[in-house]
C-alpha cells in the first residue's frame, strides 16, 4: 500500500491546525529554496540562517491568511523576499558609511594590476552585491545555486524568459565590471 | 575574463553556494525552527472554548461595562431623590406611650402603626366625629 501523498496546500491547511508534522514537512522541502533565495539579497551567513528561520516563522504565524486553494510556493517566496529585502535595507542602513569606505578604497585600485584569485572572488563578490536586485537574484539562483529558469520563475513570481534576461544582464554586467583586471591563471 | 558576455563566469570566481552545507547542518537548521515554532503550533492546537466561555470571553469587557453604568446610574437616581420622611429624634415611642396608658397610643397600635404617638392622637382626634 503506498503512503499517502499530501500536497503542500493540505500540509498548510494541517499547519493551520497546529499539526507540528505537517510543518516539518514543508520546512525540510522548502529550507533549502528559502536559503538560496535569501543569499540572492544577503552575504553573511548569520543574517541569511536568521532571515530563513525568521522567513518560515513569519509564515506560520500568517499562515491563517494563506488561501489552500492557491500555490504554496510562491506564497512562501514572497514571505522570503520581504524578510530578505527588510534586512538587507537594514544591513545597508548601518553599514552604509563603512560600504562607502570600501568603494572610496576600491576606486583607488590600478584596474591593470595583477590580482589573485582570492582578490578577484572579492570584486566578484561586491560586483554581484551592485547588481540591481531582479537581476542579483536571478544570477545568484541560477549561476550559483543553480537552479533552473522555470524554478527561480516560481521563487521570484516572474516568468521564465525574464529570469533568462535578467541572468543574461547580469552576467554582461559582471564581465563588464571585471574587465579591466587581469586575473593570474597560474591560481587558476 | 574574454569569453562570451553569455558564458556563465568560472566557477572559481563566483561565491559558495549558500545551499551546499552538510545534512547534519540543515538538519539542526530544521531542528532549531521546530523549536522556535513549537510555542506557535501549540497556540493553533489549543483546544476550542465552549460557546459560553467564549461567549464570556467576548462580552466580558461590554458586560464590566453595563454593570459599572448600572451602578452609576442608580447612585445618580438615588442621590436625585427627595430623602425619605423619617421620625425625628425627639419623637416619643409608641412603647413609651403604650406604657403610659395612651388610648390613643393604644389604638394606633393596634393599626400596627409605629409613629409618633402624638400625630397619632391629632389624626385619631380629627377623623373621630
Amino acid at each position: 500500500m503506498s503512503k499517502p501523498e499530501f500536497t503542500d496546500s493540505d500540509l498548510a491547511a494541517r499547519v493551520q491546525a497546529g499539526d507540528n508534522k505537517a510543518f516539518e514537512l514543508l520546512a525540510r522541502k522548502y529550507m533549502r529554496p528559502v536559503y538560496a533565495v535569501i543569499a540572492s539579497f544577503l552575504s553573511g551567513q548569520e543574517d541569511i540562517d536568521d532571515s530563513a528561520q525568521e522567513t518560515f516563522l513569519r509564515a506560520l504565524e500568517k499562515i491563517h491568511s494563506y488561501n489552500p486553494k492557491r500555490p504554496f510556493a510562491p506564497w512562501l517566496y514572497q514571505v522570503a523576499r520581504n524578510v530578505a529585502r527588510n534586512r538587507w535595507k537594514y544591513l545597508k542602513r548601518r553599514n552604509h558609511e563603512e560600504l562607502e569606505e570600501v568603494r572610496e578604497e576600491a576606486h583607488g585600485d590600478d584596474p591593470g594590476k595583477l590580482v589573485e584569485l582570492s582578490e578577484l572572488r572579492s570584486r566578484v563578490a561586491e560586483a554581484i552585491e551592485a547588481l540591481p536586485e531582479r537581476q542579483r537574484t536571478a544570477f545568484r539562483l541560477h549561476d550559483v545555486e543553480g537552479f533552473k529558469a522555470t524554478e527561480i520563475a516560481q521563487m521570484l513570481g516572474v516568468n521564465d524568459g525574464t529570469v533568462r534576461a535578467n541572468v543574461h544582464h547580469a552576467r554582461r554586467e559582471l564581465r563588464k565590471r571585471l574587465a579591466p583586471y587581469k586575473i593570474d591563471r597560474d591560481f587558476l | 575574463m574574454n569569453e562570451k558576455s553569455n558564458d556563465p563566469l568560472p566557477e572559481e570566481l563566483l561565491p559558495p553556494s549558500a545551499i551546499g552545507d552538510e545534512p547534519t547542518v540543515w538538519e539542526n537548521r530544521v531542528q532549531n525552527l521546530m523549536s522556535a515554532a513549537a510555542p506557535i503550533l501549540a497556540e493553533y492546537r489549543r483546544e476550542p472554548v465552549p460557546w459560553w466561555a467564549a461567549l464570556a470571553e467576548r462580552w466580558q469587557p461590554r458586560l464590566t461595562f453595563a454593570v459599572a453604568a448600572a451602578a452609576v446610574l442608580t447612585l445618580v437616581v438615588h442621590l436625585a431623590l427627595p430623602p425619605r420622611a423619617e421620625q425625628h429624634d425627639s419623637s416619643l415611642p409608641l412603647a413609651t406611650v403604650l406604657g403610659a396608658g395612651d388610648d390613643a397610643a393604644t389604638l394606633w397600635s393596634v393599626a400596627n402603626n409605629e409613629v409618633d404617638p402624638v400625630l397619632a392622637l391629632v389624626i385619631l382626634e380629627s377623623e373621630t366625629p
